[in-house]
């Protein structure tokens, strides 16, 4: 066993501590620490910052990351992290620790009737991963941002100390809102030990439906009807599956809400667009996790999903009109090389666009503002606040362009 | 370069502004004044008429729309431009002046009140809507732009901004983002943090940063979130990218009276706890309704009733009918007097005239009014709402309640006389009562207002020491000199790490 490992299995146990060779340091064979609950996971945050031993902190792992590091780590996985704290059922909150996985957490919620207004294409997703990814799914048009549902947040910080931020109330102003900072920061600053969400309830009623179409144009355009004429929609998604052989394109429509309501949104489409195939709700997950994500304003949803198109030669690709997503859903990725890159970098030229690439080891360090102003000003403070939050700097090092 | 004085404990005293009777306010000293050079350098950036040194002058700024707390700025500046804002903070470092960003001096929180020895920058004149980006559903607006005129310019184009603070005639957007400001419709399209997409900002040093992005996440630490509601403390805004929403299709608004209170307050819970999410849910009281018809507002609001909730949805027709049909049944369930629906959208108007007019209505009742703002869980309504107002009984005050029912949000409403010492030490120990109050059901101490001065010396209630030095390590990060905005939102360290000695005489002891 490794120096850290022994530290780490003394102070938790040895059962806690695994090893693998798939972490974020690539074809480093490290330890992996599962604290099996809160106390735990500060004990090995502390033991990290004195011992000087880096952690990589990992969820469901549904976002494949990596990282150059020459000296000891670890892999942090929070995945026993997954009580429910409190379920507020009448104020409609959810505090549960961070390692809760989305789809257990909404199966419980689903017998009161509740909903977290959040989503993931990654079934193993955890709720503190979604929050320190800012992982936004197909509930952002409906519900907001991801950002905009966390209530707060309890973390350890790179130091070892504890706060508590936030509070299980739907409205609060009292002192900065640093759970917002801790939101897309993954564990720069310091790992996520719990926090609240806020609920929906359960939908009365839900369609999902297909609505094909000749070509990308004429299914943007009826997109954009859609998107027009039905202002609630859930999800108003432009699915293009593109092979060798040519290409399949639809519209994928989902409505949820007051029955009465979803019965006439549902009257509205067909009129469109004439009799759709229905889909399964889980349709909105499926195609795994996507292999680049492109991110730009509404208007430019179109000329964005034409640069993927340019690039990717097979799979398919969902692209959100109301949010300005386009996800590529390759089932094998093309690879992502300098030149593909610059490729998709031209291509995009005009967009604001921010690019990432979640389920990519070898190109998910490429994330990317295409055309954004630089903006050293922000970097100096997110440095100076990692200096701080985590003086020693064992969390994540290597792994932000920032830090 | 001098030190930055921490601000003085306030202290009583009596203000005699202009022969009017004498006011108990508290007041913070200047320790320190800038130098001739300083506001000579002041004069150079904006000229003579936009930087307002003359006393009299300067009373307009004493204090912002929680007026016991006052504090003189040793000068108010009205720049035009960011390259104006950039160099008037680069003056400031130079010669460690506190500044403190100001818009329509509507914050209920003294939080728009200058520092000690200290400028206030006004932004009346930074009021240009930048750009409407229909498109995209994208507004960029300098700071001073007032909130309800963003929305006039935006109706003809069928979008709107949805955060509808009750001040929304008067209040500045740059404020709504210190302040993280709310309103009655942030129930449903939250509050001002999810409308705000990005921010320009100038930092401490006269850099500026662009935090966030129009296009909504940037794929790192949202400092945009950090930023809005931050209360000015870590730089000042130039210019904002706020999010729009289309005007919705239907609205309804319903009124339902009760009998007391406590059974106003059990309705909302159960409206809340059955999934329903009106656009708005608000609660007011009969003294509330009182004074609204003594002040000659045609509310249509029925005088016999404890409290009144008001209920309105937004949305298509077939949705906003639905919901509106269960929360009528459950509105009756609860012991409803009576549940009426707007017909016509200028009985609307007057039902929304009436809530948004109450707190000037208030104001006539005495000579002085304290907004309170605190959060409960909203579940624990209907056991809080009748501890506030015994605590107002035991101090002999006047209270009355309209407030965000459905998020929980209170403002209990002191009516008093500053002009009475006593009365106004009355009035404080109300709130610090309140406060506690609400923290041990679960709640917090601002929903909308902020901390301001005002809640100071309460954020130790809230917040553990690592907590609250975790947001001094930020303030530090982003201002490590501490100029702007010094001494609000954060108590200073000893303060926290001790026990907190009291800033006011009296009531906080």
């Amino acid at each position: 066993m490794s120096a850290p490992a022994t530290l780490f299995a003394s102070a938790i146990g040895a059962a806690a501590v695994t090893h693998t060779d798939s972490g974020p340091l690539q074809g480093r064979h490290m330890p992996v620490v599962t604290p099996g609950n809160v106390a735990e996971c500060v004990e090995v945050v502390r033991i990290a910052a004195r011992e000087r031993i880096a952690l990589y902190v990992r969820g469901g792992g549904s976002e494949p990351r990596t990282a150059k590091h020459e000296g000891p780590a670890a892999l942090l996985c929070t995945t026993r992290l997954d009580q429910v704290i409190d379920h507020a059922r009448d104020d409609l909150t959810f505090t549960a620790e961070a390692g809760l996985g989305l789809t257990a957490a909404q199966a419980l919620l689903r017998t009161h009737g509740q909903r977290l207004p959040l989503s993931s294409r990654h079934a193993a997703s955890t709720l503190g991963g979604i929050l320190t990814r800012d992982a936004e799914g197909w509930t952002r048009k409906s519900c907001g941002m991801v950002r905009d549902q966390i209530l707060g947040c309890t973390v350890v910080l790179g130091d070892g100390r504890v706060i508590t931020e936030g509070s299980r109330l739907v409205k609060n102003v009292s002192g900065y809102n640093l759970t917002r900072l801790f939101g897309g920061a993954r564990a720069a600053f310091g790992v996520v030990l719990s926090l609240t969400v806020r609920l929906k309830a359960q939908p009365q009623a839900r369609r999902v439906s297909w609505h094909g179409a000749a070509n990308p144009a004429a299914a943007f355009a009826l997109a954009a009807q859609m998107h027009a004429s039905i202002a609630d929609a859930e999800v108003v998604r432009v699915r293009i599956e593109h092979s060798t052989t040519g290409q399949k394109c639809a519209v994928v429509l989902s409505l949820a809400g007051a029955k009465a309501r979803v019965d006439e949104a549902c009257a509205q489409a067909d009129k469109l667009a004439g009799a759709p195939m229905l889909l399964p709700a889980a349709a909105l997950q499926e195609g795994g996790t996507p292999q680049c994500v492109i991110e730009v304003r509404p208007a430019d949803t179109s000329a964005a999903t034409q640069a993927l198109l340019a690039q990717a030669h097979c799979g398919s690709i969902d692209a959100d009109i109301a949010t300005g997503t386009v996800e590529l859903l390759a089932p094998s990725a093309p690879t992502w090389t300098t030149a593909a890159l610059q490729t998709l970098d031209s291509s995009l030229r005009g967009l604001e666009a921010l690019v990432t690439f979640p389920a990519n080891p070898d190109a998910a360090n490429l994330q990317r503002n295409c055309c954004a102003t630089p903006n050293p000003q922000v970097h100096s403070l997110l440095r100076g606040m990692a200096q701080r939050f985590d003086p020693s700097g064992v969390l994540e090092p290597g792994m932000h362009s920032w830090k | 370069m001098r030190t930055v004085p921490e601000p003085a404990s306030n202290r009583i005293e009596r203000a005699e502004p202009f022969g009017y009777p004498p006011r108990a306010v508290f007041t913070q000293q200047a320790t320190d004044m800038p130098s001739a050079n300083f506001f000579a350098a002041l004069r150079a950036i904006t000229g003579t008429e936009r930087c307002i040194t003359d006393p009299g002058l300067l009373l307009a700024y004493e204090c912002d729309a929680i007026t016991h707390l006052r504090t003189t700025p040793v000068a108010a500046v009205l720049p035009e431009t960011r390259d104006e804002v950039v160099r008037i903070v680069q003056l400031c470092a130079q010669h460690g002046v506190p500044l403190t960003g100001r818009g329509a001096g509507t914050c209920l929180s003294g939080g728009a009140i200058a520092s000690p020895g200290g400028i206030l920058v006004a932004f009346p004149r930074m009021n240009r809507i930048l750009q409407v980006d229909a498109a995209n559903r994208i507004a960029v607006v300098q700071p001073g732009v007032i909130n309800a005129r963003l929305s006039q310019v935006l109706r003809p184009l069928g979008l709107a901004y949805m955060p509808d603070p009750s001040s929304q005639t008067a209040c500045t957007l740059g404020g709504n983002v210190g302040e993280n400001s709310g309103g009655p419709h942030c129930i449903k399209h939250g509050s001002t943090a999810a409308s705000v997409l990005a921010l320009e900002m100038v930092l401490a040093d006269g850099s500026v940063a662009h935090i966030g992005h129009a296009r909504g996440r940037t794929g790192g630490p949202d400092l945009r979130g950090l930023v809005v509601g931050s209360e000015g403390t870590l730089g000042l805004v130039t210019a904002i990218t706020l999010r729009l929403e289309r005007i919705p299709s239907t609205e309804l608004t319903l009124l339902a009276s009760y009998r007391d209170m406590r059974a106003a307050c059990a309705a909302v819970s159960s409206i809340i706890a059955a999934g329903i999410l009106p656009s708005a849910l608000e609660a007011l009281d009969d003294r509330t309704i009182a004074a609204l018809e003594a002040s000659g507002r045609e509310s249509g609001y029925p005088r016999d009733a404890a409290a009144v909730l008001l209920i309105e949805f937004d949305g298509e027709a077939a949705a906003v009918r639905a919901e509106a049909d269960a929360t009528i049944a459950l509105l009756h369930k609860a012991d409803a007097i009576a549940v009426d629906e707007a017909t016509d959208a200028a009985q609307r108007a007057r039902l929304w005239r009436g809530r948004k007019g109450a707190f000037g209505a208030m104001g006539r009742l005495a000579p002085d009014l304290y907004v309170m703002d605190t959060v409960v869980p909203r579940s624990k309504l209907p056991e809080v709402l009748p501890r506030i107002g015994q605590i107002c009984d035991e101090l002999h005050l006047r209270l009355a309640n309209v407030f965000h029912a459905g998020e929980g949000n209170l403002h209990p409403n002191i009516s008093y006389d500053g002009r009475n010492p006593e009365e106004v030490q009355r009035v404080i120990l109300a709130g610090k009562r309140i406060v506690e109050l609400c923290l041990a059901a679960g709640g917090a101490l601002s929903g909308e207002h902020g901390i301001g001065t005002e809640k100071l010396d309460y954020m130790p209630l809230m917040f553990d020491e690592a907590s609250m030095a975790a947001m001094h390590t930020v303030r530090e990060v982003f201002d490590a000199q501490k100029l702007f905005n010094p001494g609000k939102v954060l108590p200073t360290p000893r303060i926290c790490a001790e026990s907190a000695p009291p800033r006011h005489r009296g009531p906080h002891a």
